[in-house]
């Protein structure tokens, strides 16, 4: 059986430990949301406009 | 026939918001070692609670912390509103502390649970304090799965500050709950009107600055989270003006 001051260190480990892993664990995920968004918002410079203009190429009479 | 879209916006540059959030971070990891140190090494055990009084380190300060959240959210849902203020950003903002006050609302049930299983010999009890702030967080859930709701954006950022300001009315009663009913949870251990703090020396000391520490913490937290809560808007207009054009150089 722990002794009461054991069991006092317990609580506090619980608590800490608590708060640390909920806290830590959202920052964690925020920081990833915000590296995958600022990836995703970066203009891509070699991306060029779309072209509708009629197509030139040739197609081939299907028999 | 070539198609033209408006052009993406440039990368975020290096802005202030960057640099205050750069030193906000700094602050709260230097204040979160400070603040382990005082309170499991520095601080010596209370008479009556044993060790268990390093809860009081980061219990009251989570829990102010989650108030101040709520406070925040609703002053930008106030903000929304106002037709002279109005503009999305604050709409983020109350957005981004809400979600930042469940968090800490979380930590606080939690942190308050496991001192209550000491103290009181329950992990939980149906105490006006303990159920209020169980509804607080019940309440700003809802509140953050209603801001995932579709719709005009205009509408739903209406809809959502109304229901942060009627769900802010519950701070004050949780708050003062403790003054209103008979109560298990203590009352203010610092804050006492006409009396001095319940406790003094390094316990003092070391409460007061996890007041702070936290505060810079939820600063920090709210200012990446703000970013997001940003980004995503611009990327939800983006996608919709993409989508635009491409719909109207399909009809011609």
């Amino acid at each position: 059986m722990s002794s009461p001051v054991t069991a006092g260190w317990g609580y506090v480990a619980g608590g800490y430990g608590a708060i640390g892993a909920l806290v830590a664990g959202y920052v964690v995920s925020v920081l990833r949301r915000r590296r995958s968004l600022t990836r995703r918002l970066r203009p891509t410079p070699a991306e060029p406009a779309l072209d509708h203009r009629p197509s030139t190429a040739t197609v081939e009479e299907v028999p | 026939m070539t198609l033209t879209v408006p052009a993406l916006s440039k990368h975020p540059r290096r802005s202030l918001l960057d640099r205050a959030s750069f030193v906000l971070g700094v602050a709260s990891a230097v204040g979160v070692v400070a603040l382990l140190f005082l309170g499991l090494v520095v601080s010596p055990p209370a008479i009556l609670y044993g060790e268990t009084v390093r809860l009081i380190y980061v219990h009251p300060a989570v829990a102010t912390i989650t108030f101040v959240a709520f406070g925040v959210c609703a002053l930008a849902s106030l903000a929304y509103l106002w037709p002279r203020t109005r503009s999305p950003r604050w709409d983020h903002l109350a957005g981004a502390s809400a979600e930042v006050g469940v968090l800490f609302c979380a930590a606080t049930l939690v942190s308050g649970s496991i001192w209550g299983r000491y103290t009181w010999g329950v992990w939980w009890t149906w105490d006006a304090l303990l159920t209020l702030t169980l509804m607080l967080f019940v309440v700003f859930v809802g509140y953050l799965a209603l801001r995932r709701t579709g719709g005009d954006p205009v509408a739903r950022a209406k809809r959502c500050a109304v229901t942060a300001l009627l769900a802010f009315l519950l701070v004050p009663i949780d708050h003062y709950s403790t003054s209103w009913w008979n109560t298990l949870h203590q009352g203010n251990t610092v804050l006492r009107v006409g009396k001095s703090p319940l406790i003094e020396g390094w316990q003092l000391a070391t409460m007061l600055l996890s007041f702070l520490v936290f505060a810079v913490l939820f600063a920090w937290i709210l200012l990446r989270r703000f970013e997001v809560e940003s980004m995503e808007a611009r990327l939800e207009d983006e996608g919709y003006v993409w989508a635009i054009a491409e719909r109207r150089a399909e009809g011609r």
